[in-house]
């Protein structure tokens, strides 16, 4: 990835300088009038410039060259000495060809046939067109609509067989320092290439992002083997993925979208009067009895709760720091207020269904983050039948649900924990990050643009391996002038005061920006990778 | 004031940094600015396509070695009428005016109009709301500066690309082509006659 992303880089930078570094010129060619029957009919310029031997010159914009190529026949302008406009009648015959005037003008009274060609300027306007045109909508975007704009947490690249992948996303929730926790992310596309495994951490955001650590939690498997984690920490050790012989969602059969981790996503759009109504997905699996089963399912959050924190920050207004000091301060009730509109919102409940019919909850995913789809792993009862039907319940336009199976549990299994062995930033190595990712009192702290390459030394034993990363931290949105603008701290009391309400108030507003806002946010990233 | 703001808590050496750029881009985009004598009627100076269809000749700034080394150089300015063996012919304001080529010390040729201040006029319109992002705060800004910088280099590619220049770029024989009679003064014609645009 690094290698392909910088010819690829290198080659459209290459192609915008040779399109803009070429001057523009005019290319003049003056010929014989014998020669003129040489231009090859693709360079033939738009108009013809014909001196002749009394120092009259014709502007051609039409022109053909006669059958016996003595003459020369076009429609154009001809001016004298002096370069005064006179007539074309004066001393040449004139033909009638489809209603225009054709000036017979005969080779022996002309002296030179001049051809000019404009070079440089469309190139040029290609170069700045390519770059100037998503500039100005972006920014005018942005502009308008800024809480669809990039935001995120810190994003980790790592190699998947042919380039380095986004991947994973840290502590997407962790939006101050005392909601600072750890978060593991499975980097399920990652390959192997040596034992020394990169890492790319980058921040692509408006924000401060504060890391203390970035390990790997490393598993050796063997073959098709997976291992996945589940919410509460644990990993299993996995084999033989069952797809669903049924995925239906109240959009019809949605199956096609969730048998591969593909980018090829099923979601809804939220609701117009509510944006906490909540949906369901049913899925039905074939399993085998008697083995133990797990639900994995890879998924991210839409762009809803962006907007919403977005919004609950353009609410607070200058008052920001003060609500952060409150929270941070450890004002229980605030922190509360904040969770309760979170809560409200919910993550993906599992429902399995029992021999009587009735729903039984069984689990809980509530990872957040729109950037990188995670995996999770909830654990299906013992003993359940050889055809199971399972229900997702979560709030309607809040979840992209890229993957769902079901797979054979075989055993739960410890990770080597793996710290960074060297740290490189622009290709050089940084001691001082190193030391800063290492769960010290000085975190690493990166701001827009910053990005660094993590270096793991694998453990040795295996060919493959299943990696996770496990990254603790906290991130700072940074404050922006539009959102300023919009302080309306009755508003902010609505939304943390009366949440459900506001999920009510807000529907309408929300539902305008919604079908662009995935698109912009990929767009708008303060640096792309 | 939220710049302010946002140097105060998020960095203000980062702030600094990025408008320490768009002051070396506005710098930038100064310096890409060429001097085009001011006396060439307005007319020989028109836009490519114009001028690749404009009957006349284009103009030229000639200037000529001292005879005496007590004098001042002479400067000679008209459109070009013809390049013939040894001479070069300028329509002047005054008067169709030959000068020797040896007598020649340097020579411009102004083909069109530089399209430098264009390409930077079209920069700055397609940054507008780049522009207005950095006087609200905005950080919508920092999108516009590959842009700036595309903007810019064009500009500064196209400085001198308006112009022949002898003896540093081009030789005499390139300058009859952009003449009003490249193939000589014609026979017959009455040069006393013949006016500017």
């Amino acid at each position: 990835m690094k290698r392909s992303s910088f010819y690829a880089a290198y080659a459209i930078l290459s192609l915008l300088f040779m399109l803009s570094c070429a001057q523009t010129s005019v290319v003049r060619k003056v010929q014989a009038p014998g020669d003129f029957n040489k231009i090859e009919a693709a360079n033939a310029p738009t108009f013809l410039k014909v001196h002749m031997r009394n120092g009259n010159v014709f502007l051609l914009t039409s022109y053909i060259t006669a059958v016996n190529k003595d003459t020369l026949l076009g429609q154009g302008e001809l001016f004298n000495a002096d370069r005064k406009k006179i007539s074309p009648k004066n001393g040449y015959k004139e033909l009638i060809s489809k209603d225009q005037p054709m000036i017979k003008i005969p080779y022996g009274d002309i002296a030179l046939v001049e051809t000019n060609n404009i070079e440089g300027v469309s190139g040029k306007l290609l170069a700045m067109g390519f770059v100037g045109v998503p500039t100005a909508i972006l920014s005018v975007f942005c502009l308008a609509n800024p809480k669809a704009c990039f935001g995120s947490c810190p994003t980790f690249y790592a190699w998947n067989g042919n380039a380095m992948k986004l991947m994973a996303e840290g502590f997407s929730s962790s939006i101050l320092r005392s909601y600072e926790k750890s978060d593991v992310d499975m980097l399920y596309w990652s390959r192997i290439r040596s034992k020394d495994f990169e890492l790319k951490l980058t921040n692509e955001a408006l924000e401060t992002h504060v890391i203390r650590y970035a390990d790997l939690l490393v598993f050796p498997k063997r073959g098709e083997e997976r291992i996945f984690a589940t919410d509460s920490g644990k990993f299993y050790k996995t084999a033989k993925i069952q797809p669903p012989v049924i995925c239906t969602g109240p959009e019809g059969d949605c199956r096609n979208l969730i048998l591969e981790m593909d980018g090829k996503e099923r979601y809804s759009g939220a609701d117009s009067k509510n944006l906490a109504r909540r949906e369901y997905v049913n899925l039905e699996f074939n399993t085998t009895p008697g083995n133990h089963s797990g639900l994995v399912i890879g998924a991210r959050q839409t762009l809803l709760t962006t907007y919403l924190f977005y919004q609950s920050l353009a609410y607070a207004g200058k008052e920001n720091g003060y609500y952060a000091s409150r929270i941070e301060s450890g004002d229980k009730k605030m922190q509360n207020k904040v969770q309760r509109i979170w809560d409200l919102l919910g993550g993906i409940e599992v429902f399995i269904q029992a021999t009587s019919g009735k729903w039984i909850k069984i689990g809980q995913i509530e990872e957040m983050g729109p950037i990188a789809s995670d995996l999770h792993l909830i654990t299906l009862p013992e003993n359940i039948p050889d055809h199971v039907k399972i229900r997702l319940k979560m709030t309607k336009g809040l979840w992209r649900i890229d993957y769902a199976g079901v797979a054979g549990v075989s055993e739960c299994v410890q990770p080597y924990r793996i710290k960074p062995s060297l740290v490189t930033t622009n290709d050089s190595i940084n001691a001082k990050v190193l030391t800063q990712l290492s769960d010290t009192i000085e975190p690493l702290i990166t701001l827009p643009g910053d990005s660094h390459i993590l270096h793991y030394q694998l453990p040795g034993g295996s060919d493959d391996y299943e990696i996770f990363l496990k990254s603790k931290g906290y991130y700072l949105e940074w404050m922006r002038e539009e959102w300023m603008a919009e302080q309306n701290i009755k508003k902010a009391y609505l939304m943390f005061g009366f949440p459900k309400l506001y999920l009510r108030l807000i529907a309408k507003k929300f539902k305008i920006v919604e079908p662009t806002m995935e698109e912009s946010f990929w767009r708008s990233r303060y640096v792309k990778n | 004031m939220w710049n302010r703001q946002w140097k105060k808590a998020f960095g203000g050496a980062d702030m600094l940094k990025i408008n320490q750029i768009w002051l070396l881009l506005v710098l930038a985009s100064t310096l890409t600015q060429c001097a085009t004598p001011g006396d060439i009627p307005s007319g020989y100076l028109t836009t490519p396509r114009k001028m690749a269809a404009m009957p006349n000749g284009c103009w030229v700034v000639v200037e000529k070695f001292s005879s005496n080394n007590s004098l001042p150089a002479g400067r000679v300015s008209g459109e070009l009428i013809a390049v013939q063996r040894d001479t070069l012919f300028l329509l002047t304001q005054i008067a169709l005016v030959p000068v020797l080529t040896s007598e020649i010390k340097t020579a411009d040729l102004y083909l069109f109009k530089n399209q430098s201040n264009t390409y930077l006029l079209i920069t700055g319109l397609g940054l507008l709301p780049n522009i207005v992002a950095l006087f609200i705060g905005s950080p919508v800004f920092i999108f516009g500066i590959p842009f700036a910088i595309t903007g810019i280099v064009t500009s500064a590619i196209e400085n001198n690309s308006n112009t022949l220049k002898f003896p540093n770029k081009n030789n005499l024989n390139e300058f009859k082509y952009f003449a009003r009679f490249p193939q000589g003064i014609p026979i017959g014609i009455d040069i006393r006659k013949l006016t500017l645009k």
